[in-house]
């Protein structure tokens, strides 16, 4: 088991840049668009973001764990665009509200959603989507052969990951400015475009 | 009179300087022919100088030269294959390199982490753009760029704007906005994502996905920008929209650019605001914060426009921190006229002698 966690963790920081990088480009436009100015306001949405990362690894090791007999390749690949595209889906929803924010329909949108709540599903949905590391780790996954195991490994992946979310909490510095947070909203907007664009041509691929 | 004698001759003066150090520097290698396409090219930059020195209007002869480099360069780099030009060295792409300046950075430090320092010397020309950043400033992008006469040359078609474009603040923010997102996705996927998928200047499907509907995705993005926002934008409205709304280079001169020593800036005890430099601004530099009150943004390409069209002379390029700035018009066009004729002179004396057939 310690074998299991040594691993986990090693391969979340050795291919976390990467990983870091996918989850940038969806969590730091929303962070300088909607982050607080202090830095504890910041780290209950990256608490809430990572929360949904931990969620939706310890949910992949588990769903896979429990269904080992189907056909793994298009499990992977499908229900990874699939997330992709939530993903993507949730970004976009969030950006266009903010951006029209003047309608009546958004505001009434924005106080339902309550934006806080926003984190979690990016966390959630990103946390499954195909970036080369995350699929590293399912691969791993495979040959483990138990749902403990998967668990373990996925949730050690998951810390070792976490240590390049740390820069996160800084942007609390940046998001001082109205432009900052006007180029966030902008970010989000092509993130999300970009990323559902990918999950859709993934899945016509796949 | 006597002034404006004086003020010729300092003109000649410089231009004159302009040329011997330009040819100085482009001269270096080539045979007869191509020596003299450079002095040529030489005596055509320091002829504008001139001009600019003599009658006091630096947009009108920077865009002549600017619209003769794009289409040298398009002779050059994008024609090459209809003109059977052999051995064409592709162009050091500085719109690519700003899209992929992570890729770059990491590029840098594996050549020197391996040791291997010839790799490096070639990746520093990644430097000289920087290098001329800090100097002209985003003037780069109004004067050495050689893609940016493309735009321009079509918002010179029409007479006046057709449309009137007003450009809010938030989507003047869009290039940076797409800088940073092409930034972390180029540095992810390890491929230039902006040449990919959305320069209109490329004219080449190198760069395309070997999947048909993907291809044609491309092909939709490509084809839109062109049309849309280089060729019947800027002829509606007169503004350089590919340049302004979505180069990413564009997005990065601005940032880097306040390095640059060079500043327009409007001086508010002479502005009468009339509102004649927003109108003319070709790249939406020009905010006004209440009616009476004009600025000029991070976005100032450097051009000339407004200090042209300003009845009042209140717009000036000044130097120094505020209070005690001087004016260095004279010094920044010399730095600007020797910055595009070293980069474009080594392609257009080629260029030219292609042209009639002698290369």
């Amino acid at each position: 088991m310690i074998r299991i966690i040594f691993e986990g963790v090693m391969l979340g920081v050795s291919a976390g840049v990467y990983c870091a990088g996918t989850c940038l480009v969806f969590f730091m436009p929303y962070l300088l668009a909607e982050g607080e100015q202090r830095m504890s306001g910041n780290l209950k949405k990256i608490s809430l973001f990572m929360l949904g990362r931990l969620i939706a690894y310890i949910g992949f090791a588990l769903i896979v764990g429990l269904v080992m007999s189907a056909n793994r390749s298009i499990f992977t690949a499908r229900f990874s665009h699939i997330a992709l595209i939530m993903a993507s889906s949730v970004m976009l929803v969030y950006a266009l509200a903010h951006n029209f924010s003047g309608s009546q329909a958004c505001v009434s949108f924005l106080r339902k959603a309550r934006l806080m709540r926003i984190p979690f599903f990016l966390g959630l949905f990103t946390g499954l989507n195909p970036c080369p590391p995350f699929l590293v780790g399912a691969a791993r996954l495979w040959t483990i052969n138990d749902i403990f195991g998967g668990v373990v490994l996925f949730s050690a992946f998951f810390l070792g990951t976490s240590v390049y979310m740390i820069p996160l909490a800084f942007v609390s510095y940046l998001n001082r400015s109205e432009r900052v947070r006007r180029i966030g909203v902008i970010m989000a907007m092509l993130s999300g475009v970009w990323f559902l664009f990918i999950g859709i041509s993934g899945l016509i691929r796949s | 009179m006597a002034r404006h004698t004086k003020a010729v001759s300092a003109g000649l003066f410089l231009a004159l300087f302009i040329a011997l150090a330009l040819f100085s520097f482009i001269s270096a290698g080539g045979d007869r022919p191509i020596l003299f396409a450079k002095l040529l090219w030489s005596l055509v930059v320091a002829y504008i100088g001139l001009c600019i020195y003599r009658y006091g209007a630096i947009s009108k002869f920077r865009s002549i030269l600017f619209i003769l480099i794009a289409f040298f360069f398009f002779i050059e780099f994008k024609l090459f294959r209809f003109l059977s030009i052999e051995n064409c060295v592709p162009p050091y792409c500085h719109i690519a390199q700003a899209s992929t300046l992570f890729n770059f950075i990491h590029s840098q430090y594996l050549a020197l982490a391996s040791g291997e320092w010839r790799t490096w010397g070639v990746l520093t020309l990644g430097f000289l753009w920087l290098l001329i950043m800090f100097t002209i400033g985003q003037g780069i992008c109004s004067w050495v760029c050689f893609y940016g006469g493309w735009d321009e040359a079509c918002s010179k078609l029409s007479r006046r704007p057709l449309v009137r474009l007003k450009v809010s603040k938030s989507w003047r923010d869009f290039p940076i906005a797409f800088l940073i997102f092409l930034l972390i996705i180029s540095f992810l996927q390890g491929l230039p994502f902006f040449c990919n998928w959305f320069c209109p200047l490329k004219l080449t499907e190198a760069f395309w996905d070997t999947h048909p509907s993907i291809r044609i995705v491309q092909a939709v993005l490509f084809w839109s920008i062109l049309a849309g926002l280089v060729i019947v934008l800027p002829v509606l409205t007169k503004k350089r929209t590919f340049c302004s709304m979505i180069c990413p280079f564009g997005a990065l001169a601005s940032i880097c650019g306040k390095a640059s020593p060079y500043k327009v800036t409007i001086d508010r005890h002479k502005c009468v605001s009339c509102g004649k430099c927003g109108e003319v601004c070709p790249v939406f530099a020009v905010e006004n914060k209440n009616p009476d009150e004009y600025k000029i943004s991070d976005f100032c390409n450097r051009c000339g426009r407004c200090i042209d069209v300003c009845p009042a002379d209140a717009i000036h390029i000044l130097s120094g921190p505020a209070g005690g700035q001087i004016d260095t018009r004279d010094i920044f066009i010399f730095l600007a006229l020797l910055t595009t004729g070293v980069i474009s002179g080594t392609f257009v004396p080629r260029a030219m002698l292609q042209l009639i057939g002698l290369k």
